[in-house]
Parts: C-alpha cells; structure tokens; sequence
C-alpha cells in the first residue's frame, strides 16, 4: 500500500510523492524542513511521531515524569490564584528562574513575543481606560471583567515566562544543530515577524492569530513569583524534574526507547499522548476545556459563520458579568480562564481535531501540538481560509448586533464617497444688468414720453364671461349707504400693480355711495388702506369715521379670519383709530358678518383668496368679489367658474383693471399704465426668449452644468 | 352637521386610520417602498458632505405662520428641520435656520433645543441657532441674503412659506455655487422654484420629508395613505366626469361643489 | 428623582385643543368652545409678535457683537426698529389720547420709506424672474423645462393688451391654457398640498410630531 500523506490543511490524504494537497494545494512538506528527521512522519495518527530532535531523545529517554502532587487539572490554577504562595511547585529549578542568566539566542525570540503581547496587553489597557474612546456597548464589556482588571501584562523578565516556555527554552538545551542553525534562524524570524504584525496590526484573520494567542494565554499564565528553591542533585535530575509534558508524551510512544507511564502526566497535558484524558473530574471541578457548548465545531461554525473580526470575537459573554474574585475557587473555573485553554481535549480520538494534528517537530515549541506551521500560514493567508479556526469566546445575539453595525459603520468609513465640489455658476451679470437697463430705459421712456400715445382699447369678444363684468355688474346693484367690508390683504411690494387693478373698482363703489370698512389680515394692511384711499380716492372726499372706517389689523391669520366671521364685534371691537368701530356710521347697521352687502378682497396671494372663500363664505353670506394679481387669477377663476359661484366676480391684474375702467367708461390709473405695461410685457417676453434659446443652445453644445444645478427633479 | 363636515370628519378619521393601519402592520418590515425624489437624496448628501467637510446647513423657514394654511409648510419646514439636527449632529458647526414669522421661530427654537438635548448634545454652543430674520416677506427675503452668502454655508434648504421673493434666495444661492433644496407650497413660488433652484419639491414633496429623512415608519406610513387617498380621488374625479357627461345625478355632486 | 412635566403637559394641551378645533369645524355644538380657543389663540399670536420683534431686537444685537461683516446691517435694523417704535408709540398717545388724527407720523413712514424700498424690491424681483427665465434651460435642459419655457412665453405675450386686438388667437390660448392645463395642474398639486398637510397635521394631532418640545 502506498504511503500517504496527510494535509495539515484539509486533512486529505495525499501521495507520498506530491509536494502539495491535490485538494487545496498546500504544502505537504514544510519549507525549513532540510533533514528527513524534520518531515511530518506517515504514521498512523493515533501514533504520535517522533519529532524530538535526536540529540534530546536520549535525554528525554531517561527524563522521569514532573514530580505533580495534585493530577488534578485545575491544579495549576491554584497557582494562578495565589501569586504569593510558593507551595509545591518545585517542579522548577532556581536556575531557570534566573533573571540575571542571558537568554539564549535562539530562544530570544519568545521574549520578543512577550515583549510583544505585553505591549499589546498595556495598549488594551490603557484603550479600556480611556473607555470614552469606544461606545457604551463596548465599553461595558471590559469594565464589567474583572479578570481583566485582575489582568496584569507580563513583564520582559525571563522569569516571568510561563513555565512551559521557559521549560523549551535554553534550559533544555534545545538548540538546532549547527547546520540548521541558519535556516531555523529564518524560520523562527518569519514566525516572529508574522507575530509581530498580529500584535502590530491586530490581523483580524482569526488564524494568524493561533500562535499569538497561543503565546498569550501561555503569557498570561502568572508563574509564582517566589521561584521553587529545588536543590539539584545532579544536572540530570535537574532536567528529569523539569522536563516539560511534550517531553513525557515523547516518552510515552518512542520508536525505540522505553515507554513512560502516562499516568504521571499530568491530565491536562494527556492530550499530548494522544490519548483521552482521565475524567477525574470532581463535583467542584469544571473541565477547562468545556466551553459550554456540546459540540465545539458546531460552536466555533456559529461564532465564525458571522465572520467577525478576531478582535472582536474577545468580546466576552454577557453571562461572565460577575466578579472574578469571588467567583474563582478551587476547581471553579472562571470562563476566561478557559477561554486561555487550549481546546484539544475531546475533539478525536488521537486528541485533537482532525485539522490540528499538525504537531511541531524542531525549535522550542517542538512537540507542540496545534501550532501552525509558517508555511501554512502563508498559504493560509488566501482570505477563503481566514475563518477556518479561532479560539473565541461566545458571542450573545445584541452583541453580535453591534458587532455587525461597527463592522458597517467601519466599512462605511472606508469607503470613500466623491462628493463634487460646488462649483460657482456663472451668474451672468451682464445679463442680469442689460435686462435692468432695458426695462429702466423703456419703461423710463414710455412713463415720460408715452403720455401722448392713444390707449388700444382692449377686445370684447368674450366679455360675458369675464370677471369684471360680474363684478361691474354686482357693484352697479349697490344702493347707497349699504355696507360693504374691503380687505387689502397685500403687501406694499405689490402695491403698483394692485393699486391700478382696484382704483377704478374702489371708485365705483364711493360712486354708489356705500358705507366701506376695511380690514386687513397682513400687519401693513392697515396703513396700505389708508395710503390707497388717500392717494387714489381723494377726490371723493370720503371721510375716515364717517363714510369709511379702518378696522385695523386682524391677526391670526385663518384662525383670526374664522373667528371674525362668527363674532366680528367681538373680536375687532375698536377702530384703527382708537374709536369705538361699531358705533360708527359704517358699521351701524352691521352685527355679523352677514350684515355686509359685499365682501371685496384685494389680494395678491391666492392662498389669502382661499382662506377667505373657506372661512367667511357659507349659504348666508354675502357676495364676495376679488380684486387679485396676475399671478393668482388661474386658481381664483376656479371659485369663479364653479357652480354655484363662490366668488362673484373679479378683476385680475393691470389688465384686468384696464378692462373694467374701459366697461366703466371712467379712464382711471390702469389707463395711464397701458404704454408703460405692455412695453414692460414686450420686452420680458423678448429677453426671455432670446437669453432662453442661447441658453439652451449653449447648453446644447457644452452639455448641463456640472456642480449643484441641474441634479433636480424634474 | 352638515353633509360637508360629516363628509370631512368621515375623511379625516380614515385618513387617520389608515395611517396607523399602515404603521402597525409595516412595522416589523425593513422599510417602506418609496419613490425615488431627487431633492431629498440630494439633501442627505449635503448633510453627509457639511459632516465632512465642517460646514453649516442653512435652513429657511418662510414667513409663513401657524395659524394659516402656511401652518401644514412650517410644520413641514420643521420637520425637515428636525430631521437635519437629528442627521448632522456630529457636525462641527450645527446647522442655522431662519424664519420671518415670529411664532415660527419660537417653534424652530423649541424644535432645535428638545431635539438637542433629544440626542444627547449637551454644549449649547451647539445648538443650532433658529432666528428671526424679519417679519414681512421682502425684509425677510433681504435679511436671509447673508445667512446664503455666508462662505461657511454648503447647502440651503427651503421649506416654508414663500412668495415671488424666493428669487432672490435661489439666485444668492446660484451665485455661491451652493445647492438649494427649495419647497412651498404656495403654488407661483413653486413656478419660481422650479425655474431658478437647482433642487426643487414639487407640490406634496415638501411634506414628506420626515420619510425620507429617516423620521420613522409613521412618516413613511402617512406617504403611503397619502398616495391610498389620491388614487382615491382621481377614481372620485374620474367617476364625477363620467356621470356628468352622462347627465346622471351623483352622490358627490354637492359636495365637490361646495355646498353645504 | 426628577420629572419632566413639560413635555406630556405641552403634548396634551396641543392635542386636546387642536382636536376641539378641529371637531368644532364639523360639530355646530362645539362652535362656542371652538371659538373661545380661537379667540385665545389670536391673543397669543399677537403676543407672539411682540416676542418675536425682541428675538429679533436680541439676534441683531448678539451679531453686532461680533466682527461679522454685516454687523452693519445689525446695527442699522436696531436703530430703523427703535425709532419706528418710538414714533407709533407717540402716535399711538396722540391719536388715542388728545385725538389727533390717527397716526400721521407711523403713515408717513411708511409712506415715504417702507412703500419706496418694498416696490423696489418687487422691481428687483422682475428682474430676477426674467432672468430667471432666461436661464432655465441652462440650468435643466429637459422636456418639462423646454414646456415650462414656452408657456411662460405664450402667457406673457397674451398679457398685453395690444396682441389681443391684433391677434386675438393669442388671448383664446392663453384663456384656454389658464382654465384648462394651468388649473387641473393647481388643482392636482392642490390636491397633493391638502393631502399633505392633513398628514402633517394629523401628525402633530396625534402627538407624532411636537415641534413644541414635547
């Protein structure tokens, strides 16, 4: 039977002779790899390879299992627990502890990865204490751990590496021999360097985080600080009494040399043997390696199907919002704490999962299962692979809400939108002037010359339908002294064209001899009034008080114009000049609204037209006539021309009032505006559509403008 | 009561009902389909860019009031207002918004101030500034000249009572180059409009800015009724033209007229 | 602990009275009610007035503060506003107190100086709107815009008396244009306009809005 290969990526099974997976082209041999003691060994899995180097496997021959008292595995914890106890680990020589002994060269690195993770360790917490940096959500997190506050990052001092490391380290004497010095040296500089851009730059791809992680939660493992004092008898002894696990595992299958009774390994080091660990748990013990879930892959698909970040995935669970110092007890397992576990323990029956039976065979970390070799993870560096394994701590649903929000907020940022500069349009000055000095000459020159010119009289042919003709005719119906109510409800801006509309209007009605309020809903209304009757009806000699009064002002608006029409003595009860309004000859006939014999608006909004047809008018109340702008006759014709009428009649615009003075046959100011106006109306059109079609045709060939204009709806 | 009040309470209570049918069983959606208007999508990107690039809105209220059928556009104006603070409150300079008539500006102080305080700004130095530039349409028009020509204004919006005078807003507005957002709802100012701002609101657009500026469902509710009720009247005015033309008396007849 | 009594009072008081209105315009029982809250309403919206010119008076004054370039202008408007008020102030004594004839000082401002810059302004504005629409199709060159153009055209040369005498087809067009396209399209958009603002003001009906703070 061929040999095969296992892929350390897919787990495929592959000819002796590829070089890569036949199904996810990996590597199947590692790049540093010079020596066929190096190679990944064909065995059958449940058969751990010997991977010690050869110059250790007499050591690790003759090594005796560590002196554990307790095989409980939660015992190490205790330790954790209690900085200052010195205890029964004696498992460590005081020359190991040795600060002041250098680091060996080629083991330097690991205190660079502790330099590392320590400065990453510092920037988190300084990141937690300036927790105004992040949202609340993410905040609360980390001020409700208390592990972490309990947290310290580990120091630069050899003596506060973990045991396990320092144990790999120079104190073993796990040097590469001589001819492989070189490329180890590389090896261990690529690792570093991958290692020090997870620290640096916080990879969110979860893989490239395995050995960092793994470093760490080995870091983060506090050694006592009073150093066992062990007095060695020989060197040999010394190296039996430390030996790290990997070293007994090694023991346990070796090719050639004596086996080692597994049951001195300590249980959570058993994994390493390949076989299953012994169950020796208490009724207080927690498994570590228990991460609350039944199925761990089935856990990890859930936390990873969301592709979270790696950083994020540290959040922890809502559930751990407890106090660390009171939870932690013998054999009590606070969830961090297991979350720094490797998690190996019930995955297969070799002991790990089956993409991790991956176990190192050269440099410290040797025998080291689920480290990632460098080559695999530059392979596993293709962004497809970048989810396949974490170590993560559960996630709640709100959590994973936020999470995703960040994430889009964040992906958000980063994507930049190009937002055009606003550009200045050409305003066209010159335009804008040549239409002002135009109309200035023109309209100038028609007021001061035009006087002799002879007025066109307007055509007739529609006149039955008109407006005017319905409001000449209402107005011609009046008898003396009815009372009629006038509303100038238009601004003083409109006062020239509106002033032209109504004078021949107003004049007819004095001619009748009718009795005039007026009233306003526009704070300048009043004076507007006044101004109109004195400038344009003086030769009636209407006196205020006597043949006309001013109500004034009427504020409110809608509101106010409703509530005059229900009680107009109420509301208004005083004239525009202090005097008592409804005792006046105007008003004495007059307590309501229905009293009035006409209702005559003067407006140049027709929403103001609207809100008097709405509010004033019902099937009792008087006729209304409006006298309104150009620019409001289209909506007014609609209350004209309805059945039954709503307005009576009107007169729109200068033309309008040019209309009824010619039906009135009394030639009044819309008469002497005739020249003037049509001129003006001439030479609008003319600019318009001269500038209109250069406009257009420069539009044309230059296409639209770019910047704010020309990006609305249309 | 008459058969026109009857007529008009029937119609408001459904509208009203139909508001909150809408609300409550489009809650749980994702969102309501709307209709694409330029404007407001414009809108949300001077936002975006006044965020960016530490400059001001400016918001113009009209010189309508209240008490008026001006009221429906103020309130749309502060609406539109709110919805501004609300989107441009991690903006360096808040946005500034101006108004002619003086119950409006007491509302659009009011409007900044809850809606400030409603998303946690506690400076009050950040608090938009909501002032009365004037009380008669052309001073208003005049006094609103500067907040445009300010070099630090990006975008101007308009949502209030205008007349004619908005000419000279929309033409300030051309001349600094910035955008302008201009609705009414008084119709010859919308012609204006139309014809001189680079981003006009047609007709009922103006109200449904609280839509689409993420004012919630209940806004996106009433877009929808809104659109029920005018497929409701064209069936209405559709049905009255043929049964005139057939010189059949109909129900609605008196009421489209007018009459009580 | 602390209770914010303002914005459910301010709520329920906008609510209460808005929907009293509204049944009185409907419900003829309700019409004295209707009309005693109108009738405080036209109080407070000329009270409104008076805050709202020292708002104005406060925002003037607040920008001649500072070194804006049109402080000037503050300062201008604060002194045109306070000699306005003196001067109704005394005419109001006048008129109302010795009888003279009713405010011929505040007339004749307004006369000489408001009238004069308003209808100025308004010639400002038709230079604008011409210019205006000479520019439209530079500024949107689409088939509305090019409609829109030509009837503005078609309108105005039907405004003038002299092309009704001579071409009376111009005046049948643009009768026909103002009764049967420009008024379907007011009124659709009318229409639209109501429809909006019963949204709006349902809103604020039911609380939904508060532009009142609440």
């Amino acid at each position: 039977m061929m040999a095969e290969i296992i892929c350390q990526m897919c787990g495929q099974a592959n000819p002796e002779d590829q070089d890569t997976c036949q199904n996810c082209d990996a590597r199947l041999s590692p790049l540093v790899a010079s020596t066929p003691e190096d190679q990944i060994p064909e065995e059958p899995q449940d058969s751990p390879p010997d991977l010690t180097p050869v110059e250790d496997q007499t050591a690790a021959e003759d090594l005796p299992t560590p002196d554990l008292e307790d095989d409980d595995p939660s015992s190490w914890l205790d330790e954790l627990r209690d900085d200052d106890e010195p205890d029964d680990d004696d498992l460590l020589p005081s020359s190991f502890a040795d600060a002041e002994e250098p680091a060996d060269a080629d083991t330097d690195w690991l205190d660079r990865i502790k330099k590392l993770d320590g400065e990453s360790a510092d920037q988190e917490e300084e990141i937690e204490k300036t927790g105004d940096a992040f949202p609340s959500w993410m905040t609360a997190d980390t001020e409700t751990q208390p592990a972490s506050e309990d947290h310290e990052p580990p120091d630069d001092s050899p003596e506060e590496l973990p045991e396990w490391l320092q144990l790999e380290t120079d104190e073993l004497g796990l040097e590469p021999e001589e001819d492989q010095s070189g490329e180890e040296d590389a090896d261990y500089q690529q690792l570093r360097e991958l290692l020090g851009e997870d620290s640096e730059q916080e990879d969110p791809q979860p893989e490239s985080r395995e050995i960092p992680d793994a470093v760490q939660s080995g870091a983060d493992r506090e050694p006592p600080r009073e150093e066992p004092k062990q007095e060695p008898d020989s060197e040999k002894e010394e190296r039996a009494s430390i030996f790290p696990s990997w070293a007994a595992e090694e023991k346990t299958h070796p090719p050639d040399i004596g086996e080692i009774d597994t049951e001195d390994i300590p249980a959570d080091l058993q994994f390493l043997t390949g076989e299953e660990p012994a169950k020796e748990k208490t009724a207080e013990s927690v498994d570590p390696f228990d991460i609350g879930g039944d199925d761990e892959e089935d856990l990890f698909d859930d936390l990873f199907e969301e592709d979270l970040p790696s950083w994020l995935t540290s959040a922890v669970d809502e559930d751990q919002d407890q106090d660390a110092s009171a939870a932690i007890s013998p054999g009590d397992l606070p969830g961090w704490v297991q979350a720094m576990r490797p998690v190996v323990e019930e995955t297969g029956r070799s002991g790990l999962a089956e993409d991790e039976e991956y176990i190192e065979n050269y440099g410290p970390l040797a025998g080291i299962a689920s480290i990632i070799p460098a080559e695999a993870d530059i392979e596993s560096s293709k962004p497809g692979d970048a989810t396949q394994s974490s170590l993560t701590l559960s996630v709640s649903k709100t959590q994973r809400e936020y999470a995703e929000l960040l994430e889009k907020v964040i992906g958000q940022e980063s994507k930049s939108e190009t937002v055009p500069e606003p550009v200045s349009a050409p305003t066209q000055r010159v335009l804008r002037w040549l239409i002002t000095l135009l109309l200035i000459v023109t309209l100038g020159g028609a007021i001061i010359f035009g006087r002799g010119i002879e007025n066109q009289p307007l055509n007739n042919s529609n006149q039955e339908r008109s407006g005017h003709v319905a409001l000449y005719e209402l107005i011609s119906d009046l008898e003396e002294e009815e009372p009629i109510l006038i509303a100038f409800d238009y601004q003083p801006a409109l006062l020239g064209e509106l002033s032209y509309s109504a004078s021949s209007v107003i004049d007819h009605l004095i001619s009748q001899g009718v009795y005039i309020s007026m009233i306003s809903t526009q704070p300048t209304g009043p004076a507007l009034a006044e101004y109109f009757i004195q400038t344009t009806q003086v030769k009636h000699e209407y006196a205020p008080g006597l043949n006309y009064i001013n109500l004034g002002y009427l504020p409110g608006g809608a509101a106010g114009l409703l509530s005059f029409t229900i009680e107009p003595t109420k509301i208004i009860p005083l004239a525009f000049n202090g005097s008592n309004a409804w005792d006046s000859p105007p008003l004495a006939e007059v307590n309501a609204i229905n009293d009035f014999s006409l209702i005559l608006i003067i407006t140049d909004d027709p929403t103001t037209a609207k809100i008097w047809v709405e509010q004033v008018q019902t099937s009792s109340t008087p006729d209304m006539g409006m006298i309104v702008s150009a620019q409001a006759e289209p909506l007014i014709q609609a209350y004209y021309h309805t059945s039954p009428r709503q307005i009576s009649g009107y007169v729109a615009g200068v033309l309008g009032g040019y209309a009824y003075e010619q039906l009135s046959e009394n030639p009044n100011l819309a008469n002497t505006a005739w020249l003037p106006y049509n001129l003006g109306i001439i030479l609008a059109a003319a600019v318009i559509f001269v500038g209109g079609l250069a406009n257009g045709i420069l539009t044309l060939v230059k296409g639209q403008n770019k910047g704010p204009r020309g990006e609305g709806s249309s | 009561m008459t058969l026109t009040g009857f007529s008009g309470i029937v119609i408001i209570l459904l509208f009203l009902g139909a508001m909150i049918a809408f609300y409550l069983t489009k809650r749980g959606s994702e969102t309501f389909q709307l209709r694409e208007i330029n404007s407001y999508r414009r809108l949300s990107r001077e936002i975006r860019r006044a965020v960016e690039s530490g400059t001001q809105l400016h918001v113009s209220l009209g010189w309508g009031g209240i008490t008026s059928s001006e009221s429906a556009s103020a309130f749309a104006g502060l609406s539109i207002l709110k919805q501004i603070i609300k989107e441009s409150s991690i903006c360096d300079y808040p946005p500034v918004s101006s108004t002619g008539n003086a119950v409006v500006s007491i509302l659009a102080q009011d409007t900044i101030q809850s809606t400030s305080q409603a998303i946690s700004i506690n400076d009050q130095k950040s608090y938009s500034t909501g002032e009365l530039i004037a009380l008669t349409p052309y001073s208003y028009a005049a006094g609103t000249l500067t907040s445009i020509r300010n070099p630090n204004i990006s975008a101007n919006v308009l949502s209030g009572w205008y007349g004619p005078e908005v000419i000279w807003l929309t033409s300030a507005a051309e001349r600094q180059g910035t955008p302008i957002i201009a609705g009414t709802a008084q119709l010859p100012s919308q012609a204006v409009m139309y014809a001189s701002a680079t981003d006009p609101l047609i007709g009922e657009e103006l109200f449904v800015g609280g839509a689409y500026l993420g004012g919630g469902k209940i806004h996106e509710a009433s877009v929808n009724t809104q659109d029920i009720f005018r497929w409701v009247i064209i069936a209405v005015i559709l049905l009255g033209a043929v049964l005139s033309l057939l010189g059949v008396a109909y129900p609605f007849q008196s009421l489209l007229g007018g009459a009580p | 602990m602390k209770l914010n009594f303002r914005a459910p009072l301010s709520t329920a008081v906008a609510i209460g009275v808005g929907v009293v209105v509204l049944a009185g315009y409907f419900i003829p029982s309700l019409t004295e009610v209707r009309f005693i809250l109108l009738r405080t309403g036209l109080v407070l919206a000329a009270v409104a007035l008076l805050v709202g010119i020292i708002n104005l008076l406060a925002v003037h004054f607040r920008k001649m503060g500072t070194n804006q370039t049109n402080s000037g202008y503050s300062l201008i408007l604060v002194i045109a506003l306070i000699a306005t008020l003196v001067i109704g102030t005394v005419d109001m004594v006048q008129t109302y107190l010795i009888g003279r004839p009713n405010f011929q000082i505040t007339n004749w401002v307004f006369t000489h100086i408001h009238l004069p810059i308003e209808t100025s302004l308004m010639a400002v504005t038709t230079v604008s709107l011409i210019y205006a629409g000479a520019h439209i199709l530079r500024k949107r060159l689409s088939i509305f815009s090019i409609i829109f153009f030509f009837v503005v055209l078609l309108v105005l040369l039907s405004s003038f008396s002299i092309s009704t005498n001579y071409l009376p087809v111009f005046q049948s067009l643009r009768n026909w244009i103002i009764r049967i396209p420009a008024l379907a399209g007011a009124r659709g958009l009318l229409i639209g306009i109501a429809l909006g603002s019963i949204a709006a003001g349902l809103r604020i009906l039911t609380g939904i809005d508060r532009p009142y703070g609440g």
